[in-house]
């Protein structure tokens, strides 16, 4: 393989790894600005990836269709969920780090017995339809990257397409405004006469759906098979990138490509046929995000109410 | 002609459970007069406040407003019906600039008649009623639009603030106008102020006082909250009194003198601790010179400061909050890293909070909640929370029960703590309460220095006198403390010595003690008093 | 005459010592039987809507963990990894630090257990008196150290403990698998991704002859019983528990927070990685293999926080949830529910905890826990 190639090739791949990433984080980013840190954004994604292909499995008489479908009903799922974490971290004002944890281990555990139940207990790979790369006319025909960039299934482009829109609405409307107030001094916009409980949960709805969605891309994209546990940690690294993104979308973007390469490298190498193990590999992604974190992130950056639960009566 | 009461509240009570904060309360405010009500910390007032601002809602009565009676679900039903609230601790979004601080109210409330037409742009033919454009639309944030409606809105009122920059970089008083701007941008008829010159220096509160007759000008009204006497009789019109949540006192401002308003407040009359005669050593206790300390954001919250105790002498350091009080505490505790400088205590040079504890110096932090007690540990626990006692009651780190307990009843005693058991959590006790026990562990090993700040912020005056004598006594053991207060009135009090803080620099005012002026000034950053 | 005010007086008392006493300690009690019970019945539900029989499940899952003296040893056997990874995570919470790396400590002490059980050990035959207290004095070195890093991050960095602690924990799944895949503890044989069994010498000695029970599981309950003398009776238990609930105040007083955060990083690494040597020193196949926590580390979470982070009461949390991993086996057996039911049922007893702390009647038990 010439330089050129190999580089086109891990530049596709990269942006393959990256998308699951960034619709994550970008929910993500939104339900943080609110002051809401969802730690169970892992067992999110991995409940839409598993109801993602089942969406697309039970459709699969419509071909066309039934990925969009199972794209659907993953959001969907992701936003269930969203609204049971809200339930117990918004309503009951329990500790968030608590309830993260116990939404990914009920994500777990359900997934894997639902996949049992529906799939048989060896639980062989279902194929479904699933989402085909296509040429984006004209722009994947540019010399050199123009391929890697521009030939991809559709969901990579709504999640690129979703950078934009979330940038937009956090600094350019009045509720993006008002949800960013709300993260930093959620008495204040309430004597104002807004309803904070009201605000943050809609946002953990928008950030459960969005990892919902960058779940179903796991299950209905490029290889469209579930497997347990298959988010395999995706959901924490979401977080880490939220905050290596310094809370902002168009930050969050460039942070989840750089984890898409560590992503991309992990199957890129192994490819290469290098005489390393390939777990080292696995283990890179989490090795940058430490590195990351450690080297880069500085303390006084998070909205200040994030992560504490809202009283209005005090 | 009769003038209307905009605003009535009849036989207002609200219960928290057992405890009734605001018992059959009558109340009236008329168009354009300054209303204050006066009382103790604890009396009753936020809680009316909060009632008529829709935070909470009455248990019982009325609340007739214009003449029509209401009940307020939210903050939003009371700013709707033109009511505006200045709290104490400032709303504000600190990481958010003005103008965005002052969209976020204008937004919400402009679309009344149904438009989302965005800000008129010529100030020149104002669309008439209050004169300024008063719309944003309430989809899109437009940044220059919201600048613009900020800008209109502080010439209009007379209040000069940059629309564009972080509220976090405007100085107290500056952020005090923002909330009145926000207050005016949905153009409030009833101005709620719950303590506002608790945050101003003497100086500031001139100029406050002129926005507060500007506004009453313009027909508007205001319940002016406080405890002290004196602001209250010089800028209202009228004084109604609170006490544990009753009403005790309604009149004209003028018709009951200052002692006379100070009977109401408290049922009884004030025992003052007076303030003897004292002679300190020349034995020095604590030594801070060249003391550089960097704030939060890394600006220098103090900035070269030096100063001295001696023996047998409370030295006062008066200022208005945020002015790097805190931070000098904290730097001499050792729980803020210090740019340059040094602090020697006793002649050494001890590094780290526990060997500084360990030189015996006690400290009364600011916030008693978060740094003086730990509310889900016991009364006993709590007493012995400092390194050089919990060490003493151990024998190799295993703590013993019997010594424990036989120390914290006996602290309780000494110190009327109540209740009284040693295994109550001290989230159970009342802010007063909360406060001896701290001033127990603190007081009682007689430190060779005791650092208090705020020592009686918050407790009612019986409360507070307890504290004094304390700390007069420690004075008299000849003990060495550094009181530091914004409590103007307390520092020159109690103190032998003066300093008064400012921007982060420290000034001795001892010659200035008599003139409340020249201290003001240096409160407000003036270096001499005497121009 | 009759002294009605004494009568009064004593009256109050006892109403008094009723709400003192009687009432918190009903609650001490009552409070996790609720939990669990509404816990069991919307497990039972949801198992239910998917078509299995609850009622069967959960008699097969009762037969298999207490039916006999030997079911009730191998439950034992099952709960001790539990209360090792429990204690571990309780004492940092206690502390106020979210350590949710026991999963990737515990590894860390197999792998280090493993390592010297096959490499070091054959240095001195026969020798269990010296091989079995350095094998695990190895796992708990490694585990606190392990456990250490994310601790060193947060004081040096700032970095977020939650974040880096699972991030640890999948650099420990991986490397796990880099030394036994392919690396330099795969078996001898090079057939499969597994150690050789560790040198006979190095195992745990079984407390009883004819049941699996062993010295792991003693040794847990006692140091349970010391953590909890530790934690409310020393100096040092004083020092943790004050920056738990109280940093602000206990730096003011005069404790070193990042002094506090390391010993404790290291004590709940040393205790996750402890947990990890006495699984695979006492149990067969004496083997290190892929997947050889089925997620100790997050359960333990659940196990903690039901206890309240009480080390004691983690011994009774812990031996629920080992039933609980246990019984799975048998409802996987003969109902055809997946084993991983227990991750969802762990999960919902969580959310019940933390759903009671919102419940007026539950606030007592609940001001401790503060969830």
């Amino acid at each position: 393989m010439d330089i050129i190639a190999i580089l086109e090739d891990i530049l596709a791949a990269t942006i393959r790894g990256a998308t699951p990433l960034l619709l994550a984080a970008l929910g993500e980013v939104v339900a943080q600005r609110a002051g809401v840190i969802n730690i169970g954004i892992e067992g999110m994604m991995l409940i839409g990836a598993l109801f993602g292909m089942v969406g697309s499995f039970y459709t699969a008489g419509l071909p066309f269709l039934a990925p969009w479908v199972g794209l659907f009903v993953a959001g969907l799922s992701g936003l269930l969920t969203a609204a049971l974490f809200a339930f117990f971290a918004i309503r009951l004002r329990g500790d968030q780090v608590v309830i993260g944890t116990a939404i990914t281990l009920l994500a777990l555990g359900f997934t894997e017995v639902v996949y049992v139940r529906l799939f048989g207990k060896t639980g062989s790979p279902q194929s479904v339809p699933y989402f085909k790369q296509f040429d984006m006319p004209f722009l994947s025909q540019i010399p050199l990257f123009g391929d890697a960039l521009f030939t991809h299934n559709i969901i990579v482009f709504i999640a690129f397409l979703f950078v934009p829109c979330v940038y937009f609405f956090l600094y350019h409307t009045q509720l993006g405004l008002r949800v960013r107030a709300c993260g930093e001094h959620p008495k204040a916009i309430s004597t104002v006469g807004s309803n904070v409980s009201l605000l943050r949960t809609m946002c953990l709805l928008f950030a459960g759906a969005m990892a919902g969605i960058g779940g179903g891309y796991l299950s209905l994209a490029d290889v469209p098979i579930f497997t347990p546990g298959m988010t395999a940690g995706r959901g924490f690294i979401a977080l880490a990138i939220v905050i290596f993104g310094k809370w902002h979308p168009v930050k969050a973007f460039g942070a989840a490509l750089l984890f898409g390469l560590g992503f991309a490298l992990e199957n890129r190498f192994q490819a290469f046929g290098w005489d390393v193990q390939y777990q080292w590999f696995l283990m890179l992604p989490f090795v940058l995000c430490l590195a990351v974190l450690a080297g880069f992130v500085g303390k006084a950056e998070a909205p200040l109410a994030l992560g504490k639960p809202y009283d209005p009566s005090e | 002609m009769e003038t209307e009461n905009i605003l009535e509240l009849q036989k207002l009570t609200k219960a928290f459970g057992d405890l009734v904060a605001v018992d059959n309360v009558d109340f009236e405010l008329q168009a354009g007069e300054i209303h204050a009500i006066l009382g103790e910390n604890g009396a009753g007032k936020s809680t009316l406040m909060n009632l008529i601002y829709g935070l909470h809602q009455p248990s019982d009565g009325n609340i007739r407003i214009f003449g029509e009676s209401k009940i307020f679900k939210s903050p939003r039903d009371a700013i709707t019906s033109g009511i505006g609230m200045v709290h104490q601790h400032f709303m504000l979004i600190e990481n958010l600039t003005v103008a965005e601080n002052i969209a976020l109210t204008v937004a919400k409330f402009s679309s009344k008649d149904g438009k989302t037409a965005s800000i008129e742009s010529d100030t020149e033919s104002p669309p008439e009623e209050n004169g300024i454009p008063s719309k944003l639309s309430t989809f899109r944030y437009k940044k220059n639009d919201a600048i613009r409606l900020t800008e209109a809105l502080s010439q209009k009122f007379g209040l000069a603030v940059d629309p564009s920059v972080l509220v976090r970089t405007l100085s107290v008083g500056l952020k005090q106008r923002v909330e009145i701007l926000k207050a005016l941008a949905v153009d409030a008829r009833i101005l709620i102020l719950d303590e506002p010159t608790a945050v101003l220096s003497p100086q500031e509160v001139t100029g406050f006082f002129k926005i507060l007759r500007a506004l009453q000008a313009d027909n508007r009204s205001i319940i002016f909250i406080s405890h002290k006497m004196k602001e209250v009789l010089e800028i209202s019109d009228r004084i109604t009194v609170l006490r544990h949540g009753k009403k005790v006192y309604h009149g004209k401002t003028g018709e009951l003198s200052a002692p006379g308003l100070a009977r109401e407040m408290l049922g009884e009359e004030l025992s003052e601790v007076e303030r003897k005669e004292n002679k300190a050593t020349t034995d020095l206790v604590l030594n801070v010179s060249g003391l550089t300390v960097p704030g939060s954001r890394n600006e220098n919250a103090v900035l070269d400061v030096s100063i001295q105790t001696y023996r047998g002498e409370i030295v006062g350091i008066a200022g208005v909050d945020g002015n790097g009080q805190r931070e000098l505490a904290e730097a001499i505790m050792g729980l803020r890293p210090i740019t340059s400088g040094a602090v020697e205590i006793l002649g050494r040079q001890p590094s780290g909070t526990k060997n500084i504890r360990k030189c015996g110096v006690g400290y009364i932090p600011e916030d008693r909640r978060t740094m003086g007690i730990i509310t889900s540990f016991s009364i006993a626990d709590n007493l012995m929370l400092n390194i050089a006692h919990f060490e003493h009651l151990a024998k190799r780190g295993v703590i013993s029960q019997k010594a424990k307990n036989r120390a914290a009843t006996q602290l309780i005693n000494t110190y009327d703590i109540r209740p009284s058991s040693a295994n109550i959590p001290a989230f159970a006790l009342s802010g007063g309460n909360q406060q001896k026990i701290v001033l127990a562990r603190e007081i009682s090993p007689q430190p060779e220095l005791l650092i208090a700040v705020n020592p009686t912020r918050g407790l009612d005056i019986n409360a507070a006198q307890y504290v004094h004598q304390n700390l007069f006594a420690q004075r008299d053991q000849k003990k060495s403390v550094l009181l530091i207060s914004t409590e103007l009135d307390e520092v020159l009090q109690m103190s032998d010595r003066l300093y008064v803080m400012s921007r982060g620099k420290l000034i001795e005012a001892t010659a200035h003690r008599d003139n409340i002026e020249a201290l003001g000034l240096l409160m407000t950053g003036e270096t001499d008093p005497d121009v | 005459m009759f002294n009605f005010s004494a009568l009064f007086r004593k009256t109050i008392s006892i109403s008094l010592s009723v709400r003192k006493i009687i009432l918190p300690f009903f609650l001490w009690i009552l409070a996790p039987v609720l939990i669990l019970t509404s816990a069991f019945i919307t497990n039972g539900i949801i198992i239910f809507l998917f078509g299995y029989n609850p009622i069967e499940a959960y008699a097969a899952a009762i037969g298999i963990t207490f039916g006999s003296v030997s079911a009730i040893s191998e439950t034992l056997v099952k709960s001790t990894p539990f209360l090792m990874t429990g204690l571990s995570v309780a004492i940092a919470f206690r502390c106020g630090m979210w350590n949710i790396g026991a999963e990737g400590q515990f590894l860390i002490g197999v792998l280090a257990a493993t390592w010297f059980g096959t490499k070091i050990a054959i240095l001195f035959p026969n020798t269990s008196w010296i091989a079995v207290p350095l094998c695990l004095s190895f796992a708990i070195l490694a585990g606190g150290i392990w456990g250490i890093i994310p601790a060193i991050l947060k004081v040096t960095r700032g970095v977020n403990e939650v974040i880096s602690t699972i991030m640890l924990n999948y650099i420990a799944i991986h490397f796990v698998s880099l030394m036994i895949d392919g690396g330099p503890l795969q078996e001898t044989s090079k057939t499969g991704p597994q150690s050789d069994p560790i040198a006979e010498w190095v195992f745990l000695p079984r407390l009883f002859e004819a049941h699996r029970i062993h010295l792991g599981t003693g040794l847990a309950v006692i140091l349970a019983i010391v953590l909890t003398f530790v934690l409310f009776r020393t100096t040092f238990g004083y020092q943790l528990r004050a920056v738990g609930e109280g940093a602000a105040a206990a730096e003011a007083a005069g404790i070193s927070i990042s002094q506090n955060t390391l010993r404790v990083f290291f004590i709940s690494g040393a205790l996750a990685g402890l947990g990890g040597a006495i699984e695979i020193m006492a149990l067969v196949p004496h083997r290190l293999t892929e997947n050889f926590s089925p997620d100790y580390g997050y359960t333990a979470i659940a196990v903690a926080l039901l206890a309240k982070l009480h080390p004691l009461m983690t011994v009774a949390t812990a031996l629920l949830f080992g039933a609980l991993a246990k019984g799975s086996f048998a409802m996987e057996a003969e109902v055809g529910i997946s084993r991983q039911v227990t991750l969802m049922m762990q999960a919902i007893i969580l959310l019940f905890v933390i759903g009671a702390s919102a419940v007026n009647f539950f606030r007592k038990y609940n001001r401790q826990q503060k969830l």
